[in-house]
């Protein structure tokens, strides 16, 4: 637990000194994971807004946010795999796959707070601000682990993210559609979440959903 | 107002001193620093408000629960229920005659219990002194609780919450009591969040209604009702508006007092928002701090666009606070005026409540056309003159009754009633002239579209210009469609022609009408020949006798031909000159007018009758023939003085049958009764109208920097016998969905004798016009459906109705703007949209057994019906063709032409959705097209400018595409 209170603390400081020293003193891969997967568990509180709207009952409320959990932590992954992939494809940068994740795992840290974003009014702009932080965060863990400059951390990041969104709609789907059904599985319903149809659902009033 | 106590340079700068704070490397460390240096100093007390804080974020944590869990159904069984209807009256109410209005108290963040606060129960029953028994006012409403239930009652810590409750009304200082107002601040955000919001305010909405169901109120009733809202009631109120508005389709006000409330709610769907405000209220100035939708930089904003559309009054209240002591309702706290704060408060709003709201000042007003046109004497109404007998024979009534709109004083106003001075009816009611009746208009169809009046600043700015804005109207609430056609100019200067049936009741104290008077010009008619000028404005003239089928000189008639005054920009309605030497006067003019009072005959409006006959110039068939005619040689033939007529199909027409008798009754005194293949007397036709622009020397300012829209308009003719030409003629209607203008044009019904004839207020002296008259019997006829018959135009007229009304009052604002989604072409074609659609889905719901059973009982019919629906998919497809693009249209939605500024590119893009509308004349060519290739016959009669001569302007034909 010290690890992660120091990882914790080295986040929310948003020290650089500090998170290169943490480098250093990092806890090992399947922490950066489990980090992940409790940040994930973390916005699946801060968005439960979504599952209140599709009328989810409460035993499957809790199953549902254990598995957004575990999707969050795949796709997590996902992510780190795919940065990982351009760090060296498009960079050159032969960095090993486990330093991207521990530096994805820390730039996910200030998610674990993502909660928050239940608050009503001042959630919004608290979630994105952890977005913000936690891209600031992970440019910083990529340029302490791969001695890429701030511009290419970027670059290597949004390239990782694009890569990843156009697997997700090319040949991920199938997993994705995996994901969905695990979804609507726990849930016990057909989860809707995009906004248009959230807001049909919110003006079809609560027997719109029997 | 007063300035918010932090500027917004202020605000930026704090939000720059905190990013920079935030960001600069070292911050963590000063903060540090900060907190233990505090620490050292305040110890235990900064713990504590750290503790609250915490306290604090962890009620706001759970503040979305209640509603999220009434929403999920996690409260049992029914979790869909709110409860049992809650609250009570304040006062008895009138139990015989209906109550006026529904006032629903929502108290502020202290309200634990069932009842509101002692001062707000105090405010409640003075004020129900103050009102008359047929306003209701609602009480006891729990507004922080999406199920209605006090925190006093119900879950696990009501005992705790009345252990607070009692301890805060002993003392009101006590700081426990803060507990109460921090909890209920808590679903104040709740109902602010973009995401909770819709939930919670939609119990809420929930409650309010099934309360004031259980309360009389009567649904579908569209009784006003009132939301007051104290402190946090205040968003509550808003936020519950737009989904009660929906649940009862009411007009629904707010009156906020000291209201906090956030920018994001639906405030533009409020009747009017009163906000009032204590110039020492530090709490209700908390809501233009916290809530960035209220900062004005948001200019999209509900709350800024409702402030621009003056759909927001905010009212300061004096040196008062905001809670007690000092307070808006304390009733020890005296203002310098001698009066309590508590009875300011209840002064305040019962005025409101009473429309005796004093209105705002008008601003100085540049001089319009109406107000121009007052110096023309002979247009001028004065019944003792106009409803004298003509002074020649070769005259006849105009109409049976007609007589001038008079809008009642505010306070005499009586169910949407207007005064109708008769200046001329029929016999047994002759006796009825000069007298002022009331005017009803019965079509309960139209109580959609009764609306308050509060002008928008952009109608006062626009008024300010010289626009004619309906500023009598201002302030007033639920105006009906005859309040506002009697309204809409400074002055009651409407004269109106009632469409059969009149309804005569009270021995003549009251007519009934069913459809809306016409505007219209003159009181009687005559079918003459300009002769020669005899001086001065004095002209001889011929009389027409049918029996000879010729003009006969009359000594005794004598016309005058008064010059009109100009407009603004210094052109002419209307000349005299050379009129005897115009080749339409071969044919005669149909004039309109009054008697002088010296035995000659004031040609107030004229119009050719080459343009009243069914005798076309050309007969043009075929399609290429008739695509050339419609889309070129229609409009290039410019020059002035002259009208011609045409009659296209696109199937062929024997010759042969244009000059055989009519098929339908003949007429008893024509001479030569010949009407065009298949037209029958009685017969009604769908206009479509267009007038181009004014050019020349003279040129129109609107075409100084751009080429001619045009205007684009909609009528209803009927194939009459006219006995003063023995032929059948043409009597024609505009339903002109006209936007406010400087020119006095009131949107609604108008004679051609008005809209287009009238020397002064009328376009055929300056503008080329074009009406085409559509003759299609599966929409101008009528189905018989049981007993009783059904017209597609009727339906359209309806819509059109409606539409024009709106117009008059632009949707409640006062003011309706032209732009690329809203103007007469789109709009007028909205109502043919919405017309089409409603008689497509009556015929869905229609048995098919019935329907089939019908088909078969009358095959003629049931033909029409198939050629209909064949149009009706046409017309979808053309006038619609990105139907994605125009939500408005697909729902008949209230969105009237508001301001360019109101979402500029979604304006430009609905616009687009029915780009083939966005043209007055390709509107008309598109409409006309799908018709006649429906297989409808048109009878084109275009003129350029007809009357006197005047060489200073030129007709300009309206722009199109070449499609």
């Amino acid at each position: 637990m010290t690890g992660i209170a120091q990882l914790i603390h080295a986040a929310f400081s948003f020290q650089p000194g500090d998170f290169q020293r943490l480098e250093t003193v990092a806890p090992g891969t399947a922490m950066a994971v489990w980090v992940a997967v409790l940040a994930g568990l973390s916005q699946g509180v801060g968005e439960a807004f979504v599952l209140f709207v599709n009328r989810v009952r409460p035993q499957r409320f809790v199953l549902s946010l254990l598995v957004e959990a575990l999707l969050f932590g795949c796709g997590f992954l996902a992510w780190a795999l795919s940065t990982w992939l351009a760090a060296r494809l498009l960079f050159g940068v032969a960095v090993p796959l486990a330093a991207v994740v521990r530096a994805l795992g820390l730039a996910h840290t200030p998610q674990l707070l993502a909660f928050l974003g239940a608050l009503p009014y001042l959630g919004v702009p608290w979630l994105t601000l952890l977005s913000l932080w936690t891209a600031v965060l992970f440019v910083l863990g990529l340029v302490t682990a791969t001695g890429l400059s701030a511009w290419g951390a970027f670059w290597c990041l949004l390239s990782g993210w694009l890569a990843m969104h156009a697997l997700q709609r090319s040949a991920g789907q199938p997993v994705m559609a995996l994901g969905r059904r695990l979804q609507d599985w726990a849930a016990g319903v057909t989860i809707v979440s995009d906004g248009a149809r959230l807001q049909e659902l919110l003006r079809a009033g609560p027997r719109g959903r029997r | 107002m007063r300035r918010p106590s932090i500027s917004p340079r202020q605000r930026l700068w704090l939000l720059l001193v905190l990013v920079g704070l935030v960001l600069v490397p070292g911050t963590g460390a000063l903060l540090h620093l900060a907190y233990a240096g505090l620490r050292r100093s305040f110890g235990l007390a900064l713990d504590l408000g750290l503790i609250a804080l915490l306290l604090v974020l962890i009620a706001l944590f759970f503040a979305p629960l209640e509603a999220l869990g009434w929403w999920a159904g996690w409260e049992g069984d029914q979790p869909l229920e709110t409860g049992t209807p809650a609250g009570s009256l304040a006062a008895p109410v009138a139990r015989d005659r209906p109550l006026s209005r529904f006032v629903v108290y929502l108290d502020g963040i202290g309200q634990a219990s069932g009842d509101a606060l002692p001062e707000g129960e105090d405010f409640l029953r003075r004020l129900a002194l103050r009102l008359p028994d047929d306003i209701a006012i609602l009480r006891g409403l729990m507004p922080y609780s999406v199920r209605n239930v006090p925190l006093t009652e119900g879950s696990w810590l009501a005992g705790f919450w009345r252990w607070v409750d009692r301890l805060r009304l002993r003392d009101p200082r006590a700081l426990l009591g803060a507990l109460i107002n921090l909890r209920n601040v808590t679903v104040v955000a709740v109902s602010a969040d973009q995401r909770y919001g819709p939930i919670y305010n939609q119990g809420m909405a929930q409650v309010i209604a099934d309360s004031l169901l259980a309360h009389g109120y009567p649904l579908e009733s569209g009784i006003p009702v009132t939301l007051l809202g104290f402190s946090g009631g205040g968003q509550i109120a808003l936020g519950a508006l737009p989904h009660l508005r929906r649940s009862l389709r009411a007009p629904i006000e707010v009156i906020s007092l000291g209201g906090v409330f956030a920018g994001n709610t639906h405030i533009l769907e409020a009747e009017h928002l009163y906000h009032l405000l204590g110039d020492r209220d530090p709490v209700a100035r908390l809501g233009p701090l916290l809530f960035p939708r209220r900062w004005r930089w948001q200019v999209l904003s509900y709350w800024n666009r409702a402030r621009r559309r003056g759909k927001v009054t905010i009212r300061s209240m004096g040196p008062v606070g905001h809670a007690l002591p000092g307070g808006l309702m304390d009733a020890a706290f005296l203002l310098p005026d001698g009066r309590s704060a508590m009875d300011q408060t209840v002064d305040q709003v019962a005025a409101i409540l009473l429309d005796r709201d004093p209105a705002t000042a008008l601003p100085e007003q540049a001089p319009s056309n109406v107000d121009r046109f007052r110096a023309n004497g002979w247009h001028h109404l004065d019944v003792g003159r106009d409803s004298a007998p003509p002074p020649a024979p070769g005259f006849r009534p105009l109409a049976g009754w007609i007589g001038r709109l008079r809008l009642p004083e505010p306070e005499q106003r009586d169910g949407g009633r207007v005064g109708f001075e008769v200046f001329a009816a029929p016999e047994p009611w002759r006796h009825l002239v000069s007298r002022t009746c009331q005017l009803e208009w019965q079509d309960p169809r139209l109580g959609a579209v009764v609306q308050d009046v509060n002008l928008s600043p952009e109608a006062r700015w626009s008024a300010g210009q010289g626009l004619v804005h309906p500023l009598r109207l201002d302030h007033w609430r639920r105006v009906s469609p005859l309040e506002s056609l009697a309204g809409s100019r400074p002055d009651d200067d409407v004269l109106v022609r009632l469409p059969e049936p009149v309804e005569v009741l009270e021995d003549g104290r009251l007519l009934r009408i069913e459809a809306e008077p016409v505007q219209t010009t003159g009181l009687a008619l005559a079918l003459v020949q300009f002769r020669q000028p005899l001086g001065g404005d004095l002209w001889s003239a011929a009389s027409y006798e049918p029996q000879r089928a010729a003009f006969r000189d009359l000594a005794d008639l004598r016309l005058r031909l008064p010059m009109p005054i100009a407009n603004g920009e210094g052109i002419l309605p209307a000349t005299a000159e050379g009129i005897e030497r115009s080749a339409l006067n071969a044919e005669g003019w149909l004039v309109s007018g009054v008697p002088d009072g010296a035995g000659a005959f004031v040609v107030q409006s004229l119009v050719p009758r080459r343009l009243r006959r069914l005798l076309p110039d050309r007969v043009v068939t075929g399609r290429q023939a008739a695509r050339r005619l419609l889309k070129r040689e229609l409009w290039d033939a410019l020059e002035p003085g002259t009208a011609f007529s045409a009659l296209v199909s696109l199937q062929p027409l024997a010759a042969a049958s244009l000059a055989a008798p009519a098929p339908g009754p003949a007429l008893a005194s024509a001479a030569t009764p010949t009407l065009p293949s298949g037209w029958q007397l009685g017969e009604r036709l769908l206009v479509v109208h267009v007038f181009g622009g004014i050019g020349g020397e003279q040129r129109e300012q609107a075409l100084q920097h751009g080429p001619c829209v045009g205007h684009f308009a909609y009528g209803i003719a009927e194939v009459v016998a006219e006995p003063l030409a023995g032929e059948p003629a043409i009597q024609l209607a505009y339903r002109q969905v006209y936007a406010h203008n400087p020119d006095g044009l009131i949107a609604g019904r108008h004679d051609d004798w008005r809209y287009l004839g009238d020397r002064q207020w009328g376009w055929l002296g300056t503008r080329p016009v074009a009406d085409i008259l559509l003759r299609y019997p599966p929409f101008t006829g009528s189905y018989r459906i049981g007993d009783h018959s059904r017209s597609p135009l009727d339906g359209f007229d309806h819509q059109l109705t409606a539409m024009m009304a709106r117009y008059r009052v632009g949707d409640g604002t006062g003011a309706t703007f032209v732009g690329p989604a809203n103007n007469c072409a789109q709009d007028s074609n909205q109502a043919l949209f919405a017309a089409i659609r409603a008689l497509q889905q009556e015929i869905a719901h229609q048995d098919p057994a019935a329907l089939r059973a019908w088909e078969q009982a009358d095959r003629e019919q049931a033909e029409r019906l198939r050629a209909l629906l064949r149009l009706e998919r046409r017309l979808r497809h053309q006038l619609l063709p990105f139907a994605g693009l125009r939500p408005d249209w697909q729902r008949n939605a209230a969105v009237l032409g508001s301001s360019l500024e109101d979402r500029p590119l979604d304006n430009l893009l609905r616009g687009l959705g029915s780009w083939r509308m966005l043209l007055p004349r390709l509107a008309s060519e598109t409409v006309v097209w799908t018709f006649l290739e429906a297989g409808a016959s048109a009878l084109i009669l275009r003129s350029n400018q007809c009357g006197g001569e005047h060489p200073q302007i030129e007709p300009v034909a309206p722009i199109t595409l070449p499609l």
